[in-house]
């Protein structure tokens, strides 16, 4: 491992030790029946995954989750390319997708219910409804930005189209469709979340929903530290791709 | 000229088709030239007299609207054909990937077997100055370097008509004059022609056998120099007498012509 990798993770222990000082030290401010101390949540989040119910709840919100990110991710990047690479289609049809990150997606949630009903399908949807906008957005983007040096250089090296596309172009866009997924990623989780929270028997979305209405504040902070300890995790490792793509 | 042309331009003419509110521009006219294998022949002239267009259109990478281009005897239009290799004035390595796969690229794309990839790629590195910067990314290197990196990956190629479009265009005065000697030692190594378009009046004469003078647009050639120079040389000629006076010439060429491309009243 490179010096520099070393640099980055010792920043980002520090960044972590930093963070659960000022959050003891706030718990202790407020009281620990406000605000549950870092060591009691550690100790309620090894205690949740022990349990069935919550690995249930799990279960149900990664699979929601990782469906509504594959259907996000495949069709932003479609929606992107089309978008970007035809101006007669992108011009008048992406100022929409821009409107749509600019709406509250609970606005939409009634619609969602109605077509969907309760239950994954819902979850989904309203997952795919947060990330797909700025998926397909960027990638459009990317693909307009680039540097026309680029599809020169493969005519003069005499590529054929397949090879112009999958060898230089898409490596050449790599770094901000990353970007955009990074977005994506979190958006999508966002989506799920929100969607158990207000329509779903299970899920961890739920789970957070029911610990709210008892006051039940270990649980509230130990879901919501393995939530930002999962999007925290996944957005670096895409920032860490991007960044070795455009190195 | 006593050997066989190489590259005949005959009547190029190119017209940018104009879109919505902007007007068709004609970018060159009736540019005819032969140049012979082995040469080195440069061209100067105005900004925007359509010199990288006509870059384009001898590589293949534009069709014109008029006339024709012969390579070794056979049309260019429309591909780039075997044998032509391209330096432009943007970095145009790939930063993905290493300078040794950068150089790699062309050949591993035209199916060489991997033995002899490697050794035209250390040759060409070495040739180059970068064998010691072989695994590093193009964006750890210095903008020279990183032309030199577009060079090699032409090079290893082994293109017998080498286009240049101002590739040190971006760079300062003194590294122009270094990768203007390694480009003539290039030149004199490979036995390729060479095609240079360039806005410098001194690199032109310093690197060329002959000097095409562009008009303003629409470009055309209204006179081709010789420089007079042998082939052994180096940016050591800046201070010879007669280097002076052939930028005088061309300029005194060239003046009248980017005065009516600045839209200067030339009288």
């Amino acid at each position: 491992m490179k010096r520099e990798s070393f640099g980055r993770i010792g920043d980002i222990a520090l960044a972590c030790a930093v963070s659960v000082l000022l959050w003891e030290c706030l718990s202790l401010a407020v009281g620990a029946r406000t605000l549950t101390p870092p060591l009691e949540t550690a100790q309620r989040i090894f205690a949740l995954l022990g349990q069935a119910g919550f690995q249930n709840d799990l279960i149900a919100t990664a699979r929601a989750y990782f469906g509504a990110l594959a259907i996000a991710m495949a069709g932003g990047l479609a929606l992107g390319t089309i978008f970007g690479g035809w101006k007669a289609i992108g011009e008048p049809l992406e100022p929409g997708l821009h409107v749509l990150v600019a709406t509250p997606k609970v606005a939409f949630y009634p619609v969602i219910l109605l077509l969907f009903g309760l239950g994954d399908a819902a979850k989904i949807a309203f997952g795919v409804l947060h990330g797909l906008p700025p998926v397909a957005i960027i990638t459009a983007n990317a693909i307009r930005e680039l540097n026309p040096i680029y599809r020169k250089a493969a005519l003069t090296l005499r590529l054929n189209r397949l090879h112009t596309a999958w060898r230089v172009l898409v490596p050449a866009v790599m770094p901000e469709i990353l970007g955009g997924f990074r977005i994506g990623f979190g958006q999508v989780l966002l989506g799920v979340l929100v969607g158990e929270m207000f329509a779903s028997s299970r899920g961890v979305g739920h789970l957070l929903m029911a610990s709210i209405g008892v006051d039940d504040q270990p649980t509230i902070l130990a879901i919501v530290t393995l939530v930002f300890l999962f999007a925290g995790t996944g957005s670096a490792v895409l920032l860490a791709l991007a960044e070795r793509r455009k190195a | 000229m006593a050997l066989a042309p190489v590259l005949r331009l005959n009547g190029i003419g190119h017209v940018f088709a104009g879109s919505g509110q902007s007007e068709a521009v004609r970018a060159l006219e009736n540019v005819s030239v032969d140049i012979a294998a082995g040469e080195f022949f440069a061209v100067i002239g105005p900004s925007g007299c359509g010199k990288s267009t006509l870059l384009d259109i001898v590589a293949g990478i534009l069709a014109p609207s008029e006339g024709s281009i012969e390579f070794e005897g056979k049309s260019v239009r429309g591909a780039v054909p075997e044998g032509i290799g391209v330096v432009f004035q943007e970095d145009a390595s790939f930063p993905w990937l290493s300078v040794w796969d950068n150089v790699a690229f062309g050949l591993r794309e035209s199916g060489h077997g991997a033995g002899e990839i490697s050794g035209r790629v250390d040759y060409a590195l070495d040739f180059m100055g970068l064998g010691a910067f072989a695994q590093h990314r193009p964006a750890q290197l210095s903008g020279g370097m990183r032309q030199r990196v577009c060079i090699a990956r032409t090079l290893v190629l082994r293109p017998r008509l080498i286009l240049l479009d101002e590739p040190f265009g971006a760079l300062d005065q003194q590294t122009r004059l270094l990768m203007g000697d390694e480009l003539l030692r290039l030149w004199r190594e490979t036995g390729a022609t060479v095609l240079l378009i360039t806005h410098g009046l001194d690199e032109a004469t310093m690197l060329a056998d002959r000097v095409g003078v562009m008009s303003a647009r629409p470009g055309h050639f209204i006179e081709t120099l010789t420089t007079g120079w042998p082939r052994e040389r180096d940016s050591t000629i800046v201070a010879d007498a007669r280097f002076g006076a052939f930028t005088a010439k061309l300029w005194s060429a060239l003046r009248t012509e980017s005065l009516r491309a600045l839209g200067r009243d030339t009288g």
